[in-house]
């Protein structure tokens, strides 16, 4: 409440100082846990004024986040506190936080500023022509980190990004440096690229590299696309291991097909990961929807094991009330789940109210959750 | 409904990407006293952000009897070998329950909760368990929420237990119902993933 407090006052402090007359939006929110018996509360408060704005979240009265961003001709700089924020934005994402945190944020001149907990690190961005550019040193405890990436779209696109991650004391060598080249057509359709990390970075704030496992890795991509249809192949040269498919999307219908490695063992217990999808759009007595059907390993974000993923959703407009609801059944090798989630949205000009049953998060919440929850949202 | 009615061996297995996701023979586990056991060298572990993950699955009859969600090991308390138990009578369908590792059993763990106003206190390791003597005293039919995690800032987050899940973030607690009046005491097991509340 003190913290609540405190930001209400800052908020009449602004308003005064900078003549704040804001617009904004506000959404308040309540859910209540049909089976544990407990209900929680949420707002979230965005003002902009001509320089100034700011975003607060409060979860059960207390301030949970919120920022504070004051833009001029000149500088731009941001306060924020227990936020997810602070992405470099480079091909690789050298950093890109998923936690929430505190930290301050400053642009002059094409560069960025940020301090966040332990990283901080200095970014230029700019171009020459069509060569765009950006360049980046920044410090992670006792590691540190730089690099350079650019796009160049002469006709053909080539892209890329190299740097270098060690430690304090360290002396620099050939497995503390990464890269990533690349060429393309302009729409994407078709191209390559090589990336390689060496195996003494310390990148753990890049979800590309620990996603695809490459520290120590040197990994080629390739794709292509004729018609509806587009096929890739991976290769990792370290491990010596392939990864290719197939995507095909026309029409209402889609299908995805993928397969790591060359063993297709009769037993299909001992493939490596693998996937294939099979999905459709439809519309039936006014409603519009989804089905589709996946199997393969992993089956779902949920696990690593093999298995099924049938899923549904359906949804219809009522002039300004909205229906929608979807539908998940999970079998795998180990474990069974279903789960829905129903959701009615009423909207006008300046507001809008929504009901919902169950959580629509399917990814991680795999079981249906007994849960009420009211959301009221406007804006000015 | 039965996957493919794939059959599995039976036993009790620890899984995970070094097993290719299925109960393999290397790492089927073994009964030793009170506990299945199965050590596992770190070197087999793919950490992800500092954590590497793995089940436990109880297979009778080629069917899954029971499995339990994914168990987190961080790998700042991983040494060379880490040594997975498992207790199938105490395993429940998608929790941590019943199982154990030696990551879990190596100290600090800090407890928190509505009665010390979220503020973590570490635990004192004593006969196997780790132990927080509140100080607080509750009343008959007071309820108490709370939880158990690696640091004093939560971190890794992938490593905060409410008894039934390490995955346990904001929201997600233990709750007990004092049954009488006196000072209340949070007790965990790391060798069975038991956290557990009661009033001395």
């Amino acid at each position: 409440m003190k913290k609540l407090a405190v930001l209400i006052m800052c908020l009449l402090a602004f308003s005064y100082v900078f003549s704040f007359s804001p617009t904004g939006s506000l959404k308040v929110g309540y859910s209540y846990d049909l089976e544990n018996q407990s209900g929680s509360s949420y707002t979230e408060l965005y003002l902009s004024g001509n320089s100034l704005s700011g975003d607060f979240t409060t979860k059960d009265l207390k301030l949970d986040s919120g920022y504070i961003a004051l833009d001029t001709d000149l500088v731009d700089l941001k306060a924020y506190y227990n936020r997810v924020f602070g992405s470099t934005g480079d091909w690789l994402g050298i950093y890109s936080f998923n936690d929430s945190r505190n930290g301050l944020e400053i642009e002059l001149f094409g560069f960025r500023g940020v301090t966040t907990g332990d990283v901080s690190y200095l970014q230029y961005r700019g171009n020459l022509s069509n060569f765009y550019f950006s360049a980046m040193l920044g410090k992670r405890s006792t590691v540190n980190d730089m690099y350079f990436d650019f796009n160049w779209e002469p006709g053909l696109r080539y892209f890329g990004e190299f740097g270098v991650s060690y430690e304090n004391e360290e002396k620099i060598g050939s497995n503390n440096f990464f890269y990533m080249f690349g060429i393309s057509t302009a729409d994407w359709k078709h191209g390559v690229k090589l990336t390689g990390v060496g195996s003494e970075t310390y990148l753990d704030y890049c979800d590309y590299v620990n996603d695809n496992d490459l520290e120590g890795e040197i990994l080629a991509n390739l794709w292509t696309t004729f018609g509806d249809f587009k096929l890739w192949f991976d290769y990792k040269f370290t491990s010596k291991t392939p990864k290719y498919g197939v995507e095909y999307s026309s029409g209402d219908v889609w299908f995805k097909a993928w397969k790591e490695g060359t063993k297709f063992d009769s037993d299909i217990l001992n493939w490596d990961d693998f996937g294939m999808e099979i999905g459709k759009n439809f519309s039936f007595i006014g409603f519009n929807g989804k089905i589709s059907y996946k199997f393969g390993k992993p089956a779902h974000d949920s696990t690593s094991a093999m298995g099924e993923v049938f899923y549904a959703e359906l949804w219809k407009n009522f002039g300004s009330v909205n229906f929608f609801a979807k539908w998940q059944y999970l079998n795998t090798l180990y474990t069974e789940a279903y789960t829905a989630y129903y959701e009615l949205k009423f909207t006008d000009e300046k507001s809008e109210f929504k009901l919902s049953l169950g959580d629509g998060d399917f990814s991680s919440q795999i079981n249906f959750v007994k849960k009420i929850s009211l959301e009221y949202s406007t804006w000015w | 409904m039965t996957l493919l009615n794939i059959k599995l061996p039976d036993g009790v297995y620890v899984i995970g990407d070094f097993s290719n996701g299925v109960p393999s023979s290397e790492y089927k586990m073994a009964l030793q006293g009170d506990f299945y056991t199965l050590e596992l060298p770190s070197s087999v572990l793919s950490f992800e952000n500092d954590i590497a993950w793995y089940q436990v699955v109880v297979v009778e009859n080629g069917k899954p009897v029971k499995t339990t969600s994914e168990i987190p090991l961080w790998k700042q308390l991983v040494g060379a070998t880490v040594t997975i138990y498992a207790t199938p009578n105490l395993m429940e369908n998608d929790t941590a329950k019943g199982v154990g590792d030696s990551e879990k059993e190596t100290p600090p763990w800090y407890c928190a909760g509505d009665f010390n106003n979220w503020t973590l206190e570490e635990m004192t390791y004593q006969d196997g368990k780790f132990v927080l003597n509140t100080g607080r005293t509750v009343s008959s039919g007071e309820t108490i929420q709370y939880k158990i995690a690696r640091n004093t800032d939560w971190t890794p987050y992938e490593e905060q237990f409410d008894g039934t899940s390490y995955e346990a973030g904001y929201g997600k607690n233990a709750t007990f119902t004092a049954d009488k009046d006196g000072t209340f005491v949070i007790e965990f097991d790391p060798k069975t993933s038991t956290l557990q509340a009661y009033v001395e």
